[in-house]
């Protein structure tokens, strides 16, 4: 044995035993330095080896046994949740607060974390883009993805968003397998479900927040049956006409513009009509009234003339007469074309020959055009 | 010397290997079957670390979660001789793992089975309904009906469903465009209603101010003829009030004035004898 030698690599000393029973003095206390060189040389002989390479096999050792341990460190943010699990059992009275921590190293220990103050978002449309946009080329299928039986047996297409948290962490991580999905399938199911049971135009109009309501209840009901530590916040959904039959429903919407419109119409007709009339009819009474006045107002003329003439005829009737008499003819002969016949003449056989018309002709003078036949039949000319 | 290194390495070696064999972790999700030789060993349901015989007992895991599985597209015909077209879904777990492993072994092969069992008892529920049942809150219990039938048969393997549902009931496609016709017609309809009573209405409003106006313009014509009688009598009143003191001079100067407006616009051809009164004193001279 080298120890027996005497002459190790570090030469010197007649030590027998690794742990030397050369003590220089008896009774003191071991010298540290000797202590130490002492331990060192124990180390060096259970690896008898070159002394470099020991010693870096030694500090690999360490520096593995340093990492793995620091493994156990793991950070909670704010807003999260984790779960300690020893050798795979979940250790429920450890609540990691935020903030840097540290736990057993695998296999001994590990973490899981969810991030419970989230509102996670599921949508109908499959087909989401991860900028939030729906994909406009799968329209068609879409549609076709999301058409739902009606609780009056016609089609609606239905697009919802359910909105989730995390409320108990250890059933979400440990009662359902991918619970996330199980919200997807469950949500679509309970949609549908409730939509076919309302008829169509409720589902379009009024029906609306009753229908969310109620695919909210009966959701977290399932949620809770199947214990997935899921609360749901909340449900929207949004329902419209399929497209083949999207265009018949836009003509009820324009049949009742239509009948306002025609109604309109027929109103401002009336009300252009009856004040008219009215107008007509206050213009009618107007000229009746004018009539009776003029009329009236004529009469009195006439009567007043009369009355004075009268006076002067009472007070000298003869001479009254005879000068009315004798100014009538003699206006009245002033104006009219005369032909005086004596008596005399006629007896000595002269007939008098008159042609009517022609003199009714050369009466007119500047307004017709000269006949030029004087002779003709009372047929030509006019009076 | 080198042997001795060999020597501490193996032996850690050893030991580490002699551990795995010796412990094992039954994780928080999982169950885990103890055979020995094949034979059943133990059930081990509650996580955390186990220890057990070294190589001659192995380790079989299995999910303790709920599980789920769908189906999709299945036709069934509801009793009323309706098609439709079902996508389903149904969560189960593994009740007993040892029955579990005896009979299928795995979460696939369970799986298989499942997905004939819920179609077929689909279709069984179905046809005992008629569509507009599904339709109604009646889906909840065909639902149950469904889940305690295939739980009947899952229960040979050790398998429990948890529920049955169904996710879609829906027409097949070809039935899609009658129902799409179904709903045009009923909207054309709606539509002619309504234009027609706008119609109406518009025909009532416009009758009824035609009446208005006849009334108002009847009413009028009423008193203005009215109003033209009064002042004829009137008139007629006054002039024969004063006519009336002398009637027969009335005559003569009311004919003198006749003739005036008769004969005074010159186109009357007047043939006159120079005898008449006119021309008395145009024939004799007054030396007379």
């Amino acid at each position: 044995m080298s120890w027996d030698k005497g002459n190790g690599p570090w030469g010197g000393g007649d030590s027998q035993s690794p742990w030397g029973k050369n003590r220089k003095t008896n009774g003191t206390p071991p010298d540290f330095d000797e202590l130490l060189k002492k331990g060192q040389d124990s180390l060096k002989n259970l690896f008898p080896e070159s002394g470099k390479g020991t010693f870096g096999a030694m500090a690999l050792v360490a520096v593995a046994l340093v990492l793995w341990l620091s493994t156990g460190f793991y950070r909670v943010y704010e807003g999260e949740q984790a779960a300690i699990l020893r050798f795979g059992r979940w250790v429920e009275s450890i609540h990691p607060e935020p903030g840097l921590r540290y736990h057993w190293p695998a296999p001994i220990e590990s973490v899981l974390k969810e991030r419970v103050e989230t509102i996670n978002r599921i949508d109908s449309s499959a087909l989401v883009s991860p900028n939030d946009k729906v994909l406009v080329s799968a329209e068609r299928d879409q549609e076709e993805e999301h058409s739902m039986l009606t609780g009056d047996e016609n089609i609606v297409v239905v697009n919802f968003t359910v909105f989730w948290t995390i409320k108990n962490l250890g059933q979400y991580l440990f009662k359902t397998k991918s619970p996330s999905i199980a919200v997807q399938a469950s949500a679509e199911s309970a949609v549908r479900e409730i939509i076919g049971q309302v008829p169509l135009d409720k589902i379009l109009t009024e029906g609306r927040s009753d229908i969310s309501r109620r695919v909210q209840a009966l959701l977290q009901t399932m949620m809770d049956d199947y214990q997935t530590g899921i609360q749901i916040r909340e449900v929207q959904f949004k329902g419209e006409v399929p497209n083949p039959v999207i265009d018949s429903f836009r003509d009820v919407q324009r049949a009742r513009a239509d009948q306002e419109r025609l109604v309109n119409e027929a109103t401002e007709y009336a009300n252009s009509v009856v004040p008219v009339a009215r107008g007509e009819a206050e213009k009618l009474i107007q000229e009746s009234q004018a009539y009776k006045q003029e009329i009236v107002a004529k009469a009195e003329g006439d009567v007043g003339r009369f009355k004075s003439i009268l006076t002067q005829y009472k007070q000298a009737p003869a001479i009254t007469r005879n000068r009315l008499y004798i100014e009538t003819l003699e206006e009245v002969l002033k104006k009219n074309p005369k032909v005086i016949v004596d008596k005399s003449v006629s007896n000595a056989g002269v007939i008098p020959y008159l042609p009517l018309p022609g003199l009714a002709s050369k009466a007119q003078g500047a307004k017709d055009k000269p006949t030029p036949d004087q002779s003709s039949t009372a047929s030509q000319g006019s009076n | 010397m080198k042997n001795k290194t060999f020597v501490i390495l193996g032996s850690i070696l050893g030991l580490w290997f002699l551990a795995s064999q010796l412990f094992f972790i039954v994780p928080q999700t999982h169950k885990v079957l103890i055979l020995q030789f094949g034979e059943m060993r133990r059930v081990y349901e509650t996580p955390g670390l186990k220890m057990k015989l070294p190589f001659i007992q192995t380790v079989t895991h299995y999910d303790a979660r709920l599980l789920d599985m769908s189906a999709s597209a299945i036709e069934v015909t509801a009793k009323d001789q309706k098609r439709m077209v079902m996508d389903t879904f149904c969560r189960f777990s593994i009740s007993d793992p040892l029955l579990f492993y005896k009979t299928v072994g795995s979460e696939k092969e369970a799986r298989n089975r499942l997905s004939y069992l819920v179609p077929n008892s689909l279709r069984d529920a179905l046809g005992n309904v008629t569509l507009a049942q599904v339709l109604s809150v009646e889906r909840v219990n065909i639902m149950k009906q469904i889940r305690d039938q295939v739980n009947l048969a899952a229960k040979n393997f050790g398998v429990v469903v948890k529920d049955v549902r169904i996710v879609r009931a829906d027409l097949p496609k070809e039935n899609s465009a009658a129902i799409f016709k179904r709903m045009e017609s009923a909207r054309k309809k709606e539509a002619e209603l309504i234009r027609a009573e706008g119609s109406e209405q518009a025909q009532g409003i416009r009758s009824r101010a035609e009446r208005d106006r006849t009334v108002i313009l009847a009413e009028a014509r009423k008193k203005a003829q009215i109003s033209r009688g009064d002042g004829d009598a009137l008139a007629i009143n006054i002039s024969s009030q004063t006519f009336g003191q002398d009637p027969e001079f009335f005559v003569f100067y009311r004919s003198l004035e006749a003739y005036r407006e008769a004969l005074g616009n010159s186109e009357t051809t007047l043939i006159l004898s120079p005898q008449s009164d006119f021309f008395k004193h145009f024939l004799t001279s007054p030396a007379k």
